[in-house]
């Protein structure tokens, strides 16, 4: 069986400027293949490329060179289309439909005859969460609830792959986590995943595989714990009730701040931090992992390209906001 | 194929509709309230002749105006607003997509056009209180009305599916205007020579003829254009809309949709 | 879409608006002349010089050249339809001149045009002479339309007096030709006299701008010219059908007896010849518009009517 996705060469380059048009590439020939049933990850910063690749395979903009075969159809055979469900950046949709309409009419252009119709849009919307919105036109929606509809869309059809731009991005940490669960039973249902994002943490939960995209450049293709591994982790330790010197040479940094103390402990030297913590008799209130980011996996891997984050762009943060600041399950299984 | 051309052309209808497009019936309907009432009081034995003048010049100007404005946001408002990278996503043909928002905006033209007519012959009865069989003969100048705003609306597409909004706007009315003095730029051209000429008749026939399609003025001394000459100015319209139509895809098709 | 198909949709479209630029000039020349012809139509619309002033929105020049090319089209084109009703031309040079009333060539064309007789011209002097009336009104510095309005009045009304006042006061404005003064005085003396009639087309033609107007004192010429020499020749006929008893089978019959050295010319290079009536006439009549055979003076008519 072929592999879901195969992708040969594809590059793009537009020509800007008005008088004289320089070419700016937005996509290096492209070699990539994402395996039947694969959670694939499309990571890099906006601006990277990743759109692109994604609107490329959708034939929303044409290659200036090379191919893709989706399902082993080529991008531009329509019935390509009736297998792949796609969600936009930042999708928007007519203002003036309520979300059933919406999916109904998307229903109707897919092919879905008119008996399975309504059922299936039903489906769709509970199985994104978006209930008793019947009646309410999308210009009313929250950015949330777009995504949503959004990826009511591209499940409608039932299709066998699902590609995903920034599936999480303008949504709230609950939101985020339905999202990661939603992508999780698609999985479950036998599904292929295609998703892009910017923040390496989406990607750690949930892929099988990932891919790093840098400055239309395809970086790296691999696992993520390979991915990570390379990269040095950190934690943060938060206790109270004993000596800022109780971690011994273990800490690469302390601060104090009221009864706490914060120490910075390499990954690898957790457990004995925190040995040497239960010896000092202090009480421990967190152990949160400091996130590896894309920024600084580049840095570790010694690219002096890697000067990312152009002024204008939004910059890989080092711990995002987003991402939720304990993780608890570790955190109980080091406390035993 | 034609199912998925027709689902576009019903939401686009749905769309416009819901977009309070046919508000503009309102106005209409006061215009031809307060005409009937104004020229029925006066009656100076030309009421029927207002009544009709002004009620096919207003169906003209509105419905020209709707389909310059929307059938310009047709397309460039979807990719502005990316709902096109949706809806391509789905088994949908760029020709479909072309073909359905032309249908839909078509429709409702002609949808407003039918609920205007019908305001005119009321407000014909409400003057005259009953209707003459010349009054058929409007039947026809309508239909030209709407044959004019469709050709309007594959122009627009036509000039959206390259130009930005407003220059596709200016593009479409400059068409518009120039379209109705068709006549004069076959005069021009015939007073030409050599390849003036022939660049001037390329030109005047590359223009819509606006001014063949309008029987305001006769339809109001009750003459109404013939059998023929309808059958004539349907293939015509049909002729050109579809070349603006295939313009406008052969030019869609290649965008990127950045 | 893949290229294949993109490929496709793009020939089908080629196709399609090649065939379609087709259609549409079939179909726009059919239903052009499927459509009911009516002149008040096509060129009037409005007939209202002053309500058509107020829908221009201030772009009145621009229309008034409109109309004065519809003028000029009307015009040829009754003209090529060798049609005798130009009951629209004074309305549509009013309406040209009216929005733009500094439009000088409109009143000098339309004039002309409006007061010649049919089918040459619209046969209305009085309105061409109102029409100039009110261009000199508008444009009291321009000896030009003192120059056609006495030239109306000399030629088309036979009024010299007339005649004479307007070209003496077009004189007096700074910049007039000097022969104006001298046509002021021809007129008074010498008002009905085809020498005068002469002299003043020619003026006409050395003096026009404008190639319509230059055509048509040329044809005035030409046919004046033509109608000195057919007078000659049927003085001719008459004289050798009174010698011989019949009429000449060609003008050749009148070389060899001496009436004539050789076979005579037209202004325009054509022989002249002789009708099935048996009078002198040009080869192509379409070329002298203003030929005019008076019948109570024509010699082989007189003697056609004898018994």
């Amino acid at each position: 069986m072929s592999a879901a996705i195969e992708i040969a060469g594809l590059s793009k380059q537009y020509s800007v400027g008005f008088w004289r048009k320089r070419p700016r590439i937005a996509l290096q020939p492209l070699h990539m293949e994402v395996q039947r049933g694969e959670v694939f990850g499309y990571l890099g910063h906006n601006g990277a490329g990743k759109t692109t690749t994604l609107k490329l395979l959708m034939g929303l903009i044409f290659p200036t060179a090379g191919s893709a075969r989706v399902l082993n159809l080529d991008i531009g055979d329509p019935a390509m289309k009736e297998r792949i469900g796609f969600l936009p950046e930042q999708p928007y949709f007519y203002d003036y439909l309520t979300a059933p309409e919406l999916l109904t009419y998307f229903a109707q252009l897919s092919g879905i005859n008119a008996g399975n119709r309504e059922r299936r849009v039903r489906t769709a919307l509970i199985r994104v969460g978006l209930r008793g919105i019947d009646r309410l036109q999308l210009r009313k929606f929250s950015k949330g609830m777009l995504q949503r509809v959004g990826l009511a869309q591209a499940i409608l059809h039932d299709p066998e792959v699902v590609i995903l731009d920034e599936p999480m991005s303008g949504l709230d940490p609950i939101g985020r986590r339905e999202v990661r669960d939603l992508i999780q039973s698609l999985k479950d249902d036998g599904k292929t995943i295609l998703f892009s994002t910017h923040i390496l943490s989406d990607a750690e939960s949930l892929c099988d595989r990932v891919a790093v995209l840098q400055k239309g450049r395809l970086r790296v293709v691999g696992r993520v714990s390979e991915l990570t591994a390379s990269v040095q982790g950190r934690m943060e330790v938060t206790w109270r009730d004993a000596p800022a010197e109780a971690l011994g040479g273990l800490a690469v940094e302390n601060r104090a701040g009221g009864d706490c103390i914060r120490s910075v402990v390499l990954e690898a030297e957790l457990d004995a931090a925190l040995q040497a913590l239960r010896r000092a008799r202090g009480r421990l209130i967190s152990v949160t992992p400091i996130r590896r980011s894309l920024e600084q996996y580049f840095l570790e891997q010694g690219d002096t390209e890697t000067n990312l984050g152009r002024d204008n762009e939004p910059r890989l943060q080092f711990q995002t906001s987003e991402t939720p600041p304990f993780d608890t399950e570790r955190i109980a299984e080091l406390a035993k | 194929m034609i199912r998925r051309v027709l689902y576009i052309a019903h939401n686009t209808f749905r769309e416009a509709v819901r977009d309070r497009v046919l508000y503009n019936l309102v106005i209409f309907a006061l215009l031809m309230i307060g005409a009937a009432i104004l020229f029925g009081q006066i009656s100076v034995g030309i009421e029927r002749i207002v009544i009709i003048n002004l009620g096919l010049s207003a169906m003209s100007i509105f419905g020209a105006l709707i389909a310059m404005f929307i059938g310009i946001g047709l397309v460039s408002k979807e990719i502005e607003k990316r709902t096109l990278y949706t809806l391509l996503a789905h088994p949908v043909r760029r020709w479909e997509f072309i073909a359905g928002k032309f249908a839909g905006l078509a429709g409702t033209l002609a949808v407003n056009a039918c609920l205007m007519g019908m305001g005119v012959y009321a407000a014909l009865w409400y003057v005259a209180h009953r209707l003459t069989s010349g009054d058929v003969s409007l039947l026809g100048a309508m239909y030209c009305i709407v044959l004019q705003l469709v050709i309007i609306t594959a122009v627009a597409l036509l000039f959206s599916s390259f130009a930005s909004p407003v220059m596709a706007a200016v593009y479409t009315f400059a068409l518009f205007v120039i379209g109705s003095f068709d006549q004069d730029l076959h005069a021009f051209a015939g007073l030409a020579h050599g390849a003036t000429r022939w660049l001037a008749m390329a030109a005047a026939y590359a223009v819509p003829n606006f001014a063949s399609l309008n029987f305001i003025s006769s339809a109001a001394h009750g003459i109404g254009a013939g059998p023929k000459l309808l059958a004539l100015n349907s293939a015509y319209a049909a002729v050109y809309c579809v070349t603006a139509l295939a313009g406008a895809t052969a030019v869609f098709e290649r965008r990127n949709l950045k | 879409m893949s290229r294949v198909h993109r490929g496709r949709v793009g020939i089908a479209c080629r196709v399609a608006i090649v065939l379609g630029l087709a259609g549409v000039i079939v179909f726009s020349r059919a239903a052009a002349s499927a459509a009911p012809h009516s002149d008040a139509e096509n060129v009037l619309i409005v007939s209202s010089p002053r309500v058509i002033h107020r829908l221009c929105l201030g772009y009145s020049g621009l229309i008034a050249d409109l109309y004065w090319t519809r003028a000029v089209q009307y015009f040829g084109r009754t003209h090529a339809e060798r049609g005798t009703g130009y009951r629209l031309l004074a309305p549509i040079l009013t309406i040209a001149t009216e929005l733009d009333p500094k439009l000088t060539i409109a009143y000098e064309y339309g004039a002309v045009f409006l007061a010649q007789k049919p089918p040459e011209g619209a046969g209305e002097p009085e309105s061409a002479v109102a029409l100039i009336r009110r261009g000199i009104e508008q444009n009291p510095g321009n000896w030009r339309l003192y120059y056609t309005l006495g030239f109306i009045y000399g030629m088309e009304l036979k009024d010299y007096g007339s005649a004479a006042e307007a070209f003496a006061q077009g004189a007096q404005i700074p910049g007039a030709h000097p022969w104006m003064r001298v046509l002021s005085a021809s007129m008074a003396e010498h008002g009905g006299d085809p020498e005068t009639a002469h002299y003043m087309w020619t003026q006409m033609y050395q003096s026009a701008t404008e190639d319509m107007l230059r055509n048509n004192a040329e044809q005035h010429l030409r046919s004046a010219e033509a109608q000195v020499d057919l007078s000659r020749l049927q003085h001719m006929i008459a004289a050798y059908r009174a010698e011989t008893g019949h009429p000449p089978a060609s003008l050749a019959a009148l070389v060899r007896p001496g009436y004539l050295y050789r076979l005579p010319k037209d202004p325009t290079g054509q022989y002249y010849r002789i009708d099935a009536h048996g009078r002198a006439t040009v080869q192509h009549p379409g070329d002298f518009p203003f030929l005019e055979i008076d019948e109570k003076t024509d010699p082989v008519l007189a003697m056609a009517r004898k018994p």
